[in-house]
């Protein structure tokens, strides 16, 4: 139980809006600093809007100053964990307190804009200054040149290798060691120096590739990287999207004129069951990548479907070569339900992690977590995290509750 | 064999000069009818998208108003016009809201609403199955950021009988109007923030919806 993660984006977010992470983030991967409409999405989520806290004056504003040539933001993370006992520890010598609190990030952004096709961005996390995990960035920063869509972006610093996806709960197994399930092989936050291509021509297909150092990767898989000085990424993403209805008719993918069926005009409809028809969509995700160095490599693949205001299923399996000796097989599916509000997401998840040590007969090493919690938006820049943990190892089984709390802006 | 010819083409030319005009809707209701949009039958919203290689963004323009004069009987005599206020224009996030209705896109503020006004209604097929419901071709001028230009568009008119239930909503006989365009932010000089349209907005934006209007 060492350092807790700090956590960035909601994948589910953008499978459910039907937006790409940069419609909310200046990285197109997601994650970190928030651009305007990223602030503006916190800032009018809540149950309890600005209005009925007198402070409607907090309704407007801005993260950016000089227009858009310095903006702002943050992200403050901390977790309150109500400790189980874990059962059938063989070791015996698992010593817990009853209630951990443990702050995750305290991550301030700062991100300038000179020209419209350039950003640079700063961020450290102050949190990291009290406990992080081998290998774990304190600090990001990376300038990012971005022109016409028929031209890649570029993006070069001290940035995350894009690869998989990039979730917010990096106490998941998705990029964890069985054997050792709390040190996670790709920490959270990870970063390198390096520089990554993203290309995305049109909307439903992009992808990245990208050349970085091994600095910090050689702090969990020093053995595997080896003498490798460089580790190489790649991602490919498809991403295809059915837009439908809108004022009970159809869209641009319905032709809707040849329906001779359609004569209803409405007259049985209430009034409070009329919303005026919007339209929405089915946002999916399909993709795979590769990360490595060395004898060192990550292959993930990945699948997301989202619904607007109904929520998204994300299943994601990642085969690990931590060097010749260990290989491991991580999987992890998440579902999350909109439950009545948009402010209030109901999320279940599972996942299993395994490392093999090849050539042995010590069998493979086996962590499951199963969580099952809620998504509460109180009222704006405020996210609340409830949530049940069962955490089966292979030495003990260990059940917690854990409350977090998240201020992005 | 003369005589089965000038027949045949006699037939022909009444049948010509007494079949009922194509724009005729099989409907009560006859002569020039003041049809105005109305909320209590159904909200009247267009809806749009715009798709750009980084994302789509699918918006709604609620609070639709209009007044059309619809003739049953002559489908090509329709005029009318709609407007849609700016102000409330949707797109799923507030502070896009914002920047849409803002002084770089469609500045609200100094023209505060998008219009469409029927110019000319022509090439009319009625449905033969339901004689209430056709389709037509409308030419009018689209008015958006201070710039009217000609717009086509194929329109389905569907006209409902009013009886005891409609009357619960509204009066009058009932009318749909549904449409689908598509105009390019361009020829309505609207440039947006540098480096965006392309990229994250549209080049052109679809359009669509159903409007629901009724005779007094």
């Amino acid at each position: 139980m060492t350092a807790a993660p700090p956590a960035n984006a909601l994948p589910r977010m953008s499978l459910v809006a039907g937006s790409p992470c940069a419609t909310c983030h200046v990285a197109a991967q997601g994650g970190g600093m928030r651009n305007s409409i990223g602030f503006g999405t916190s800032q009018h989520t809540g149950a309890v809007p600005w209005s009925k806290m007198g402070v409607k004056s907090f309704d407007t504003g801005s993260p950016s100053f000089g227009g858009d040539t310095v903006t702002v933001g943050a992200d403050i993370r901390s977790v309150l964990a109500r400790m189980g006992r874990p059962k059938g520890d063989k070791k015996g010598d698992a010593e817990l307190p009853d209630f951990l609190y443990v702050p995750m990030q305290l991550q301030p952004y700062v991100g300038i804009k000179p020209v419209e096709w350039l950003d640079i961005v700063g961020s450290y996390n102050l949190a990291t200054l009290q406990r992080a995990f081998p290998g774990q960035a304190t600090w990001e920063a990376f300038a990012q040149v971005h022109g016409p869509a028929h031209l890649p972006t570029v993006r070069v610093g001290m940035i995350q290798p894009t690869f998989g996806i990039r979730h917010d709960d990096h106490s998941m197994l998705i990029r964890a060691d069985a054997t050792s399930p709390r040190r996670p092989v790709i920490p959270p936050n990870y970063a390198e120096i390096g520089g990554e291509l993203g290309y995305q021509p049109i909307s439903w297909l992009r992808v990245d590739a990208g050349g970085f150092m091994v600095d910090n990767l050689k702090q969990t898989a020093a053995a595997a990287v080896g003498s490798s000085k460089f580790a190489y990424s790649a991602r490919v993403m498809v991403m295809p999207q059915i837009i439908f209805g809108g004022s009970g008719e159809g869209g641009p993918t319905d032709d809707g004129f040849d329906d001779d069926d359609d004569d209803d005009f409405g007259e049985d409809d209430d009034e409070e069951e009329d919303d005026g028809g919007s339209a929405g969509s089915i946002n999916t995700w399909l993709g795979g990548s590769v990360f490595g160095a060395g004898d060192f490599q990550m292959i993930n693949a990945f699948l997301g479907v989202g619904a607007s205001n109904l929520g998204s299923l994300i299943v994601e399996g990642a085969m690990i070569q931590k060097g010749p000796n260990w290989t491991g097989v991580n999987m992890m599916a998440m579902l999350s339900v909109r439950a009545g509000f948009e402010w209030l997401y109901f999320n279940v998840r599972g996942e299993q992690a395994t490392m093999t040590e090849v050539n042995t007969s010590g069998g493979a090493v086996t962590t499951q977590q199963f969580v099952v919690g809620f998504e509460v938006f109180p009222f704006a820049y405020l996210e609340v995290r409830p949530e049940y943990r069962i955490l089966i190892t292979d030495e003990y089984r260990m059940n917690h509750y854990t409350l977090q709390f998240h201020t992005a802006f | 064999m003369k005589k089965v010819f000038v027949s045949a083409a006699a037939l022909v030319a009444l049948a010509l000069i007494s079949s009922p005009a194509v724009a005729q809707l099989k409907v009560a209701k006859r002569g020039p009818q003041a049809i105005t949009l109305n909320k209590k039958i159904r909200k009247n919203t267009m809806e749009w998208l715009s798709e750009a290689p980084m994302e789509n963004i699918k918006g709604s323009a609620p609070g639709v108003t209009g007044t059309f004069t619809v003739d049953p009987a002559d489908l090509t005599k329709t005029t009318g016009k709609i407007t849609v206020p700016v102000k409330g224009m949707k797109t799923g996030n507030p502070i896009r809201d914002g920047h849409l209705q803002g002084a770089e896109w469609l500045d609200s503020k100094k023209y505060p609403n998008v219009t469409f006004e029927i110019r000319k209604v022509s090439a009319c097929r009625v449905d033969a199955k339901k004689g209430n419901k056709a389709k037509c071709k409308v030419a009018g001028t689209f008015t958006c950021h201070g710039v009217g230009k000609a717009v086509t568009t194929d329109v389905e008119i569907s006209w409902k009988t009013g009886n005891a239930k409609t009357a619960r909503k509204a009066p009058g006989d009932w009318i749909k109007i549904k449409t689908k365009f598509v105009i390019a932010l361009g020829d309505y000089k609207v440039k947006g923030k540098s480096g965006v349209v392309g990229n994250k907005v549209g080049k052109t934006i679809k359009i669509w919806g159903s409007l629901y209007g009724n005779t007094k």
